[in-house]
């Protein structure tokens, strides 16, 4: 009985811990050190949906992606922009089609995308924590 | 291909050159659209899949030309504020012959205020902006009862703004320019005329999404004769305006859109010098209603959609032509950039001559059924 209940607390703890590992597979959204205006994720949601192309201070802002078929890519478009990968290339496709906003920029990794954010001040892109560096700064996570 | 194409292409081209010198970013991008369909009821039952385009009937045989389309296209950076766009298109229906569809300057005058200058699309209805590709929305083409008018290139100038109202998003195009096309698709013969309108779109909260349009046709004069030299027939100017708007709601995974389209030609006299010459059919209102439901990789959806001339007593010869058509489809998204759709559309024919059953093409019903792969890069 004892080996039994052992034995289920380890199945649930490792169902927990599984569970809880993936949902918490967290990202962070990371600007430029000196950035102290992007905070507002409304803000932020629309700068990466390119209808707004400033920070709420007014200077430019460009959005960066992380390349199709990444996990952390996948879980921003879902988690945090509400669309999944096919409606993203949908939407854009619609916008970059018609002339009415260019694509944004992809990192080609994670790396890259720090190395990106933290050399322009305008760039605003998004990393799996796990992946962050104090060379940037967080201003969300999810 | 016009002097004027001409010297827009040597324009762009010596853009890209210069650019490439400087080592800026060219992006390409690409769509296309490999679709078929055929109508399934009696011998010689045509079904028109396509009706922007000259050769747009699907018929008994399995057609592919009809419904297939591919695109190319580069933006270059060239600074911050200056982005330059050639888009190059062939059609299915169009022999694959290669045009320049799209090719114009972007210049972003503030964060809200762009001037865009070149040949673009005219965008004359919801979905006309990005037509061709397919992929950016859930049917194989929209419905072909309203998606009539001719969303042809106009060689202009346009200027957009982009911002927000709290929750409201507003999104508003003006447009001027000039439209030359060496084919009119009812008259065979070349016209060029003006344009100016524009549209508005406001967006509640993503999901509540309402559009206007409007576009005014001037000085629509077509050269030569009528049904070739010799006949002595020349067709007055034409001042056709064109009204639209639709609304779009997309909670959770719907997508419910209404659309209603009203065009007016305008003319007084149809043969200048002949008094009371009309155009037939001279008011052209038409709508349709869908619902699309997307779970996971698969979007089924369901759309009915209405065309009606105004039966203005001057019909002779023609029938005032009213159609209707339901389409029932499904989307079928196998990769994140390709998609496979299959559509079934049952239509009826209650066009009337002077008030007597006259079917455009004999039939009162056909039945159609359509396939496509759609992708993007």
């Amino acid at each position: 009985m004892t080996m039994l209940k052992v034995l289920l607390t380890s199945v649930l703890l490792l169902l927990v811990l599984g569970s809880s590992h993936h949902s918490f597979a967290e990202i962070v959204i990371i600007v430029h050190p000196s950035n102290s205006a992007a905070g507002n994720p409304k803000t932020i949601k629309r700068i990466f949906l390119g209808k707004v192309k400033a920070f709420d201070g007014g200077d430019k802002a460009s959005p960066v992606e992380l390349p199709e078929g990444s996990a952390a890519r996948s879980t921003f478009n879902s988690d945090f922009l509400g669309k999944s990968d096919a409606q993203m290339k949908s939407y854009w496709g619609r916008l970059v089609f018609t002339g009415k906003a260019a694509a944004p920029d992809q990192a080609s990794s994670d790396e890259d995308m720090i190395a990106k954010v933290s050399a322009n001040p305008q760039l605003i892109g998004y990393v799996d924590s796990a992946k962050l560096t104090d060379a940037v700064k967080v201003v969300h996570r999810f | 291909m016009t002097t004027k194409l001409k010297i827009v292409l040597l324009m762009m081209i010596s853009v890209f050159c210069m650019v490439n010198t400087h080592a800026a970013e060219v992006r390409w991008s690409g769509f296309g659209t490999l679709g078929a369909g055929q109508t399934l009821n009696s011998d010689d039952a045509r079904y028109d899949a396509n009706p922007i385009l000259r050769d747009g009937d699907l018929d008994e045989n399995l057609t592919f030309n009809v419904l297939s389309v591919v695109g190319l296209q580069a933006d270059v950076r060239i600074s911050d504020s200056l982005s330059a766009t050639v888009q190059f298109k062939a059609l299915g229906a169009e022999n694959w012959d290669t045009n320049v569809a799209w090719a114009y300057v972007t210049y972003d005058l503030t964060a809200n205020w762009k001037v865009q200058a070149g040949r673009k699309l005219l965008p004359v209805y919801s979905y006309t902006d990005s037509i061709d590709v397919g992929y950016t929305y859930h049917w194989i083409r929209p419905p072909g009862d309203v998606y009539r008018v001719a969303a042809i290139g106009y060689d202009g100038v346009n200027v957009t703004y982009q911002g927000f109202f709290g929750d409201w998003e507003v999104a508003a195009n003006g447009l001027f320019g000039r439209v030359e096309d060496d084919e009119d698709l009812y008259t065979d013969l070349s016209t060029s005329y003006r344009v100016w309108g524009g549209n508005i779109e406001a967006t509640y909260d993503d999901w509540v999404k309402l559009r206007v349009a409007a576009m005014q046709y001037e000085e629509f004069i077509f050269d030569g004769e009528l049904g070739g030299e010799g006949s002595g027939i020349r067709l007055g100017a034409f001042d056709p305006i064109y009204y639209g708007t639709s609304l779009s709601l997309t909670p959770g995974n719907w997508l419910l859109i209404a659309e209603y389209t009203w065009y007016k030609l305008n003319i007084d006299n149809l043969i200048p010098g002949v008094p009371g010459t009309k155009v037939l059919n001279d008011l052209d209102e038409a709508w349709y209603v869908s619902a699309a439901y997307t779970n996971g990789k698969w979007t089924p959806h369901l759309t009915y959609s209405h065309s009606e001339f105004t039966d203005d007593g001057y019909n002779v010869g023609f029938a005032a032509r009213d159609d209707s058509t339901i389409i029932a489809g499904i989307r079928y998204d196998f990769l994140p950039s390709a998609s496979l759709k299959l559509e079934y559309h049952l239509t009826d024919d209650d066009s009337k001559f002077n008030g007597v059953d006259a079917p455009t093409d004999g039939h009162d019903h056909v039945d159609v059924i359509e396939v496509a792969i759609d992708f993007i890069f």
